[in-house]
């Protein structure tokens, strides 16, 4: 890969500021394209937002707590092409006897010539404090889910930590702000309830929970903890799904949010939500296109009746565009034309976290995804309960009622309320439950692979470069499971750790070979679940 | 496109050999056996393929070891490690990049300059002793604030241990030895002296005349329950690897007092990790210790420039089997049962040993040949007394 240095702005606004000051000009290339990367969520892992290395020895990084500006260089036309040079003269490093023995004396001014100029980096960081906080209840994600699983628990008498790595009230809040505002006020009035905002969640430790941000190390030891890491809306499967400014439904209304104006977007993907965000896009003067993929939803059509947004049927069979996606192709021929495009084709649990600690995996088969397996309660271990579209819930009334379920059953765990309640809320839920998780093994659909074909570049897994291609080839050389296909595919080594790369090989693979989706299986997803940096991480006096 | 290999659930009923376990030391032995031209084997391995700590380690090979006997067996282990990036149709990515060692303690840099002499130099395999100003120079992404010298070994480097691991296994598969995962070895049959084979859990008998137990740290406890005791225990080691960044950090650094170091992957991603006292005695993969993470940062922050701001992408933990005197076992003792062997042991350096181990522990079974090299790691020397005090393990 190649990387060309620009100016970085910190933490996830890199891509929104990179995408307005210099269109979707990503900052990393794909060797198999040659295509800048640009980050497909805002996620803090996903592909194209990370940090960069510009020079000899020097790195910064686009999300710790420094300066808002970390200047590294201006990406000149002289500088990329004499870091090419550079480059060159460098990769021959190794081969070459000759510049192997000059290279000491060498590389400082053939580094000068080629435009790169030194950093002032050091080596110096500073302590962190650290805190242990003791709780009966550790809430994980600041969602609708996660505030509701807090506001009941808190209600049952149970102490509780509620922790989100950016502002609550997570995808909802961009949506309609009404419904969320409400509850996030009545949150931070609640007196049970501390809340930690932009903190990021990093793993289980044999010491207990670590949980960093602010220029602290805080140590959770919960009795129980909810994990409500919502969902992600994975890359569609099509040709040249690689293309800067294909983005998920959150991202892109994020991105509006922060001021981005587009001429025209293109929304894949026919639920609910989608039409939600293609109706507040249209309402913000942009022209917008909905692709429904497949069925369009009944409350979809009714939210877009009227609303002057073309509703375009046909199956998508690629992205058009060079250095930047331009519009989708239909199969008839057709190109409808976006400078972004939202896809909101299928959500993924978010549940890595929960992987992480030894829950399996189920294959349901009522929504085509897979899901952690919960018990009656939504637990995955005795103490580790999940809320919200983590186990697949979609509508907001099974949310709520899940996350209620989810806050009771870890207050009840941690010695609060009467478990009769928690049985109640159990009834109501699985009442409530639209879809069920039983049977099928086999994936008969995959939602996002839109194309149905398997050859070209579409790729599973942006970052480490694996088509569908490459699956099948793995595949048919007898690597039949995902331990197996990650080795010799590279597939989920990228900082999105398979959250939807794995996820959608499992499926596509069950779907094209007939296999079980369980004996293929996901591959261990390990910490840190958010990216902290190692200074971040550096405290005194732990025991 | 890539070289066919495909794993069996089908448990055959008698084989010539069995190799329990389907890490680095199995699979080593099953290469070595197929490059003597014996493929009437079967490894037998409960996860799969590389399951263990041949799938959690820094994935890198030295020649430079304390003792002499290591050294020499580590040397044909690399020679045999650059024959199969030759050999096999899986290119196991070797990089020649050397062990930078970097030492803050006077006395110890002395040390191993002692080593150095009277070890590596008639062996043929001298360290190069750099200054601090040399240091700086070519490596300009050290903080060398603090040191008081270092060495560089130009015969050691990296390679990929998935694809190092994955070039025997292939290797072996072309050839007809058979590999089953999902078996889970739980007693090996002894007969009047002898082996008979192994009891496999869920499934019965596999029968066999030769048992090679390789089974890392679960091997201590399959020996027991035939009478035999082994030495050794798991200590878990963690590692993490940070986002790509560009390739710079060529050789692995190693920071001597602190038993700790940095390395990074052709890929970009930079590997760290730092030993403390109090290790965990356990192999218990799902743990990973947040003291360890706070040592290894700081190890990050402190020794390479900006090092703070980088961040970790993935952290988790495998196990060093650590013998009494950090060497490994390899072969059997003549008071055990006929046919059975022995593989396992490392104490950290499974990996860069296990080829040549399997291709001298192939020669033992196939053709009775003990071999000068195997003879000092043999199981007998715990209890004659003949430890090979190896003090240069890493991490």
């Amino acid at each position: 890969m190649s990387i060309d240095c620009v100016e970085v702005p910190s933490d996830t606004r890199i891509d929104i500021a990179v995408l307005k000051e210099r269109g979707f000009i990503g900052l990393e290339k794909g060797l198999r394209t040659g295509r800048p990367r640009f980050p497909y969520c805002s996620r803090p892992w996903c592909p194209g937002n990370r940090a960069y290395l510009c020079d000899l020895g020097y790195y910064t990084d686009a999300s710790s707590n420094g300066p808002s500006k970390v200047r590294i260089y201006t990406s000149t036309v002289r500088s990329i092409l004499a870091s090419r040079f550079y480059d060159m003269i460098s990769a021959g490093f190794q081969h070459s006897p000759l510049v192997r023995r000059l290279w000491p004396v060498m590389w400082k001014p053939i580094a000068k010539l080629s435009g790169y100029e030194e950093l002032s980096a050091s080596s110096s960081f500073k302590l962190n404090n650290l805190d242990v906080v003791e709780v009966d209840v550790l809430v994980v994600g600041g969602g609708l889910a996660g505030i509701e699983a807090s506001l009941t628990a808190a209600r049952m008498g149970a102490s509780v930590l509620l922790v989100e790595y950016r502002r609550l009230g997570g995808f909802i809040r961009l949506l309609d702000s009404g419904l969320v505002d409400e509850r996030v006020r009545l949150i931070r009035e609640s007196r049970g309830v501390r809340i930690l905002e932009g903190y990021k969640y990093i793993g289980v430790f044999s010491e207990g929970h670590i949980v960093t941000g602010n220029g602290s190390v805080i140590l959770v030891k919960p009795k129980s903890v909810v994990y409500a890491t919502g969902s992600i809306s994975p890359p569609p499967l099509a040709l040249n799904n690689d293309l800067p400014g294909l983005v998920s439904l959150d991202y892109g209304l994020e991105l509006l949010s922060e001021g981005y104006r587009p001429k025209r977007a293109v929304i894949l993907g026919g639920s609910y939500w989608s039409a939600r965000v293609a109706k507040v896009i249209a309402d913000s003067g942009v022209t917008v296109s909905f692709i429904p993929v497949d069925d369009i939803g009944k409350e979809a059509e009714e939210l877009l009746s009227g609303s002057g947004i073309g509703v375009e049927e046909g199956r998508v069979l690629g992205f058009k565009g060079m250095e930047r996606v331009s519009g989708v192709i239909l199969d008839d021929g057709r190109v409808i034309k976006g400078d972004i495009v939202l896809s909101g084709v299928e959500e993924y649990p978010d549940a890595n976290v929960v992987y992480a600690i030894g829950a399996s995996s189920n294959y349901c088969n009522g929504r085509g995804i897979i899901v952690p397996q919960v018990n009656k309660f939504l637990g995955v271990k005795p103490n580790v309960f999940i809320a919200g579209s983590i186990i697949g819930d979609q509508s907001l009334d099974e949310t709520h009622t899940g996350a209620r379920l989810a806050g009771a059953a870890a207050a009840s765990r941690s010695g609060h309320g009467d478990i009769s309640d928690v049985e109640s809320i159990a009834e109501e839920y699985w009442k409530l439950k639209t879809y069920e998780c039983q049977g099928g093994e086999v994936a008969s659909t995959v939602r996002v692979w839109l194309s149905g074909s398997i050859e070209g570049l579409q790729f599973v897994d942006v970052e480490a470069e694996v088509t569908i291609t490459d699956l099948v080839r793995a595949w048919e050389s007898g690597y039949r499971s995902m331990e197996k296909i990650k080795r010799v595919t590279g597939l989920g080594t990228g900082l999105e750790q398979g959250r939807f790369s794995a996820h959608t090989a499992a499926l596509l693979l069950s779907r094209i070979y007939g296999a079980s989706v369980s004996d293929i299986g996901l591959f261990k997803s390990r910490p840190p679940h958010m990216l902290p940096s190692f200074g971040d991480l550096i405290v005194g006096g732990l025991e | 496109m890539i070289p066919r290999f495909e794993v069996s659930h089908d448990i055959p009923e008698r084989v010539g050999i069995i190799v329990v376990g389907g890490g680095a030391a199995g699979v080593g032995v099953a290469f070595g056996l197929a490059s003597l031209g014996y493929t009437d084997v079967v490894v037998l391995e409960r996860g799969y393929i590389g399951y263990g700590s041949s799938t959690r380690n820094a994935g890198r090979f030295r020649v430079h070891f304390f003792s002499k006997e290591n050294t020499v067996f580590a040397a044909k282990s690399r020679e045999i490690i650059l024959e199969i990036a030759k050999k096999a149709r899986i290119n196991p990515v070797i990089v020649p990049g050397g062990y930078l060692w970097l030492f803050e303690d006077e006395g110890m840099f002395k040390r191993f300059i002692e080593f150095n002499e009277h070890v590596w130099k008639p062996l043929g395999y001298p360290v190069r002793l750099l200054g601090i100003d040399d240091l700086s120079e070519r490596y300009p992404y050290l903080n060398v604030e603090g040191l008081v010298g270092s060495a560089l070994g130009v015969e050691n480097g990296s390679y990929h241990h998935d694809y190092l691991l994955l070039a025997q296994a292939v290797y072996a598969y072309e050839r007809g030895v058979r590999f089953i995962e999902g078996a889970h070895v739980d007693e090996v049959i002894v007969e009047a002296g002898r082996v008979k084979g192994v009891r496999v859990r869920g499934h019965g008998t596999v029968y066999a005349d030769n048992v090679v137990i390789a089974a890392g740290a679960w091997s201590k406890e399959l020996v027991s329950k035939i009478g035999i005791d082994i030495p050794a225990h798991p200590q878990r080691k963690s590692l993490l690897v940070t986002e790509p960044y560009k390739f710079m950090i060529e050789p692995l650094v190693i920071f001597f007092e602190e038993h700790g170091y940095i390395g990074q992957t052709l890929k970009g991603e930079i590997i760290a990790s730092k030993g403390y006292p109090g290790e965990p005695r356990d192999s218990d993969y799902s743990k990973i210790e947040f003291k360890w993470l706070v040592e290894t940062s700081r190890l990050v922050a402190e020794r390479l420039k900006g090092g703070s701001r980088l961040r970790p992408m993935r952290i988790w933990s495998g196990a060093y089997y650590v013998t009494p005197d950090h060497s490994h076992i390899l072969g059997r003792d003549d008071e055990w049962p006929e046919g059975l062997y022995i593989n396992t042991g490392y104490s950290g350096h499974g990996m860069m040993m296990a080829p040549y181990a399997g291709i001298l522990l192939a020669r033992l079974i196939v053709d009775g040949i003990e071999h000068e090299d195997l003879k000092p790691f043999k199981p007998t020397r715990f209890k004659e007394g003949k430890l090979i005090h190896e003090g240069l393990v890493i991490g």
